[in-house]
């Protein structure tokens, strides 16, 4: 040990030494990160393909184009796992090693007391000890012995079955996606206004094959019903026929069970008429129909305004009829009369539904502004004082009565027992305090007590004189006593040591 | 002013003085207490780096003994306190008395209790209440005693062997965190080896039986101590200790799972502070001049064991604290950055 001896500089000696081992340490790191760089990839992909299925299926469920094809799903794949990974590798790569972390390192491979690091540490302070010298001194000794070995850099772990797992999920979930997408687009409605033919109606192009077998027959009384595109009858949705679409059609359309209402709705888009649209509207979203009573008898006087001018002109049959896009049991083609009874109808049952709403609502509107409603009104809380037990309604916060708090104890089990849940009485002294006070003695104002000589008892201090003897028991309790003290006389007067009766007088 | 090489000459002295008083030590503990080496050499380490020690282990395995044995090899002023339930704070720490003058009359006169001496043996001391207890508060930690309106310092060195059994739960008083704090180290005292058994039985059956010389001072002892307090410590050493520490405690940013699940209570910067200087006389029976975190690993048991007190999950799921002290050593990296 005596010949450790420390440079002059140990600092820059130990950099040099430690240059190469940055550099390992590096490459090691890199190394290290790149199972990390897997596992991250596997949880994106695996991920991203869950996500593109439930993309895919739901745009499925809701009839809307399909928004990834082949593809788009392999580069959407690709991305998702290179791209954490690429981030990963980068960043290992873009690292800086330092001094220090590569002298820890190495101690981790050495595994021998860290006496490379502890050197390095103790060597960037200027006012180290002398046990701190000779720590540099030795450490640099162990450096330059083993500043070639191999940096301990933590391996990150590959989960091989796990990662694989995930692979296999997010091929399938990305096959099927794509098997989803490939089955063609859902059902739109297409509305275009073609010239009249025989029937003079509105031609309804219908595309989806779903659509078209969900549609069972269609009366030789309605319109034609002709095709867009031969792309679209195939089965094949083209963004082509994607413009001639109305949006406010393809939910509507493309919802299973659509009945009535799709009718309806598609119906009235048709239309030029105001009412009509808001009536079909309405039919549509649910929500909307809840409307002031104003607005609906507006409403319901344009729609007979405009039914009767439709009625007419159908009568005359050279009126334009209205198409219909719903499926279900129904005719998809109706008169506009008929369609409006029909939705008249429907509102009509979520009319009752929502009477005293209504009512209450333009009651409340018809006043003059939003009152309160008689319905709502309460008995004024009494302004009465007291405690509780008045049964009433929960306190309004204005006093009054309020109904009978909880009280404890075994009074408050027993029924019919009214307990106050307080006690009358003053306050709770609080805290005790304890004060001290530095007093000299001093006499206090007045006379002093005069002293009194003690003086015998005037009355005799005997059982008798404390005790009150019934008057029937006088006379013999006076025997007894008397019997007592002449047996105690003579028995003293006989020198008896024991100095007790010699017998007892019995009780008589 | 030294010169380098003389500095580094002296250092090396100081060195090897220590190891070998450190070994003459053990060796005259070992004439007596058998096997044990690392318990031996625990309880060495705490009295070189001014700590008290915690003995627990069932009864015959030679608590008393070792701490008897150690106490007769330093030429220092023993006490032995046998903690019974019955011990009052005054019968330990001492009272003051009314005594008569010289010349007549009457004065208070302190009168020192078994307390006031360079080494103490609590034997049993979860027999006592807290009460008497936490009388040793203050002599651990602040070496003084107070008594009325008078304190006095202890002699140094002053340590605190104290033994105690962890069977017999009738009729004992748990130690209270402050007092299990106040142990620098808790030494678990376990069954001799079978050979051991032969020599243990040679040693105390026999006509011969060994007895012991003190073969240091309490000045060596002190300034033993000096020596250990001049090891370097590192940054990243004494990082590791702190994140060592900071994992026993639930809710730390470095506590693994299983310390937030049955661990109501870590180890307190006492803790930190026992693990550096038992580092240091780890480092210097291991001819080294500065801690190392392999240092630091191998004190963190003794060290941390009594410090973390189990929740009840933790006591419910019979958690054991060795295994826990074992897991975060197994969580905390030694890398500083």
């Amino acid at each position: 040990m005596s010949e450790l001896h420390t440079d002059p500089d140990p600092r820059s000696e130990m950099a040099v030494l430690l240059t190469d081992c940055r550099r390992r340490v590096h490459r090691a790191w890199i190394r290290a990160q790149v199972p990390k760089a897997m596992n991250w990839g596997f949880d994106t992909l695996a991920a991203a393909a869950g996500a593109v299925f439930f993309l895919q299926l739901s745009s499925r469920v809701l009839g809307q184009a399909s928004l990834l094809g082949w593809v788009g799903i392999l580069v959407l794949a690709l991305l998702a796992a290179g791209l954490p990974a690429g981030v990963v590798m980068v960043r290992a790569i873009r690292r800086q090693v330092s001094l220090t972390e590569a002298a820890e390192r190495l101690d981790l491979g050495v595994q021998d007391h860290n006496r490379i690091a502890v050197a390095l540490a103790l060597s960037e302070g200027r006012d180290a000890s002398p046990f701190g010298r000779v720590a540099i001194g030795e450490g640099l000794e162990f450096l330059r012995r083993l500043h070639r070995q191999l940096p301990g850099v933590e391996q990150a772990e590959m989960d091989w079955k796990g990662g694989l797992q995930r692979v296999a999920m997010a091929i399938g979930l990305m096959v099927v996606a794509g098997l989803i997408s490939g089955r063609g687009a859902p059902v739109t409605v297409a509305e275009v206004p073609v010239p009249m033919g025989e029937g003079s109606a509105v031609e309804r192009q219908w595309s989806g094959h779903s659509q078209r077998t969900r549609e069972p027959s269609r009366p030789a009384t309605q319109p034609v019903v002709a095709a867009v595109g031969k792309a679209d009858r195939s089965g094949a949705a083209g963004p082509a026929s994607k413009p001639a679409v109305k949006p406010r059609s393809e939910p509507a359309a493309g919802r299973p069970g659509g009945g009535v209402r799709a009718e309806v709705n598609a119906s009235s888009q048709s239309e030029s008429t105001k009412g009509e649209a808001l009536e079909s509207r309405g039919a549509g979203k649910p929500k909307e129909r809840k409307t002031s009573a104003h607005a609906r008898q507006d409403r319901d006087r344009q729609n007979k305004e405009a039914g009767l001018q439709a009625s007419q002109a159908q009568e005359d049959s050279s009126s334009i009829s209205q198409g219909s896009s719903g499926g279900g049991g129904m005719s998809a083609v109706q008169n506009n009369a008929s369609q409006r009874l029909e939705t008249r109808g429907t509102e009509r049952e979520d009319d009752e539904a929502d009477e005293p709403t209504e009512d209450e609502k333009s009651a409340n509107t018809q006043r003059g502004g939003i009152q309160p409603t008689m319905k709502d009104r309460q008995a004024a809380p009494t302004r009465d004082l007291g405690i509780s037990g008045e049964q009433g309604p929960p306190g309004g916060g204005r006093g009054g009565p309020t109904p009978p708090k909880k009280s404890r104890g075994t009074a408050s089990l027993v029924l019919g027992v009214p307990i106050p849940d307080f006690v009358r009485g003053r306050l709770g002294p609080g805290v005790s305090k304890v004060t001290r006070e530095r007093v000299e003695p001093a006499p206090m104002p007045g006379e002093g007590a005069v002293a009194v000589a003690a003086q015998p008892r005037s009355l005799p201090e005997n059982p008798s004189s404390r005790y009150r003897v019934p008057p029937a028991m006088a006379a013999t309790v006076q025997r007894y006593l008397a019997a007592l003290h002449s047996a105690d006389q003579e028995a003293s007067r006989g020198n008896d040591t024991t100095g007790l009766p010699a017998s007892r007088p019995s009780q008589e | 002013m030294p010169t380098g090489q003389t500095s580094d000459s002296a250092v090396q002295e100081q060195s090897s003085r220590f190891r070998e008083v450190f070994d003459r030590l053990k060796r005259e503990v070992h004439k007596v207490f058998v096997g044990h080496d690392e318990l031996v050499e625990n309880v060495l380490a705490v009295l070189l780096s001014d700590g008290h020690v915690l003995l627990e282990g069932v009864p015959g395995l030679g608590k008393t003994l070792l701490a008897r044995t150690l106490a007769s090899a330093l030429r220092l002023q023993f006490s032995r306190i046998q903690f019974t339930p019955d011990l009052m704070p005054a019968d330990i720490i001492g009272t003051m008395m009314l005594t008569e003058k010289e010349g007549g009359g009457h004065e208070l006169r302190f009168a020192e209790g078994p307390l006031v001496a360079n080494f103490i043996l609590a034997d049993e001391i979860n027999r006592a209440t807290p009460k008497t207890q936490s009388a040793l508060l203050e002599a651990m930690q602040e070496r003084q005693v107070s008594v009325a309106r008078r304190t006095m310092k202890l002699p140094e060195p002053f340590i605190v062997v104290a033994t105690q059994n962890p069977i017999e739960q009738e009729g004992t008083y748990p130690l209270p965190e402050a007092q299990l704090d106040r142990f620098l180290v808790k030494l678990m005292v376990g069954y001799p080896q079978e050979r051991e058994y032969h020599q243990i039985l040679q040693r105390t059956t026999e006509v011969q039986i060994p007895t012991i010389e003190p073969v240091s001072t309490g000045e060596e002892v002190v300034a033993m101590r000096q020596i250990v307090r001049q090891v370097a410590v590192t940054d990243q050493v004494r990082g590791y200790a702190i994140r060592l520490v900071m994992a026993t405690q639930p809710g730390s940013p470095h506590a693994p799972a299983v310390i937030n699940r049955v661990v109501a209570l870590g180890s307190s910067p006492r803790g930190a502070q026992g693990l550096l200087l038992m580092g240091k006389v780890r480092a210097l029976l291991g001819g080294r001049f500065a801690v190392s975190c392999q240092d630091i690993r191998d004190v963190a048991l003794p060290v941390l064991r009594h410090r973390v007190l189990l929740s009840f999950e933790g006591q419910s799921d019979r958690a054991n604290t060795d295994e826990l002290v074992q897991a975060v050593v197994g969580s905390v990296g030694e890398l500083s950055s």
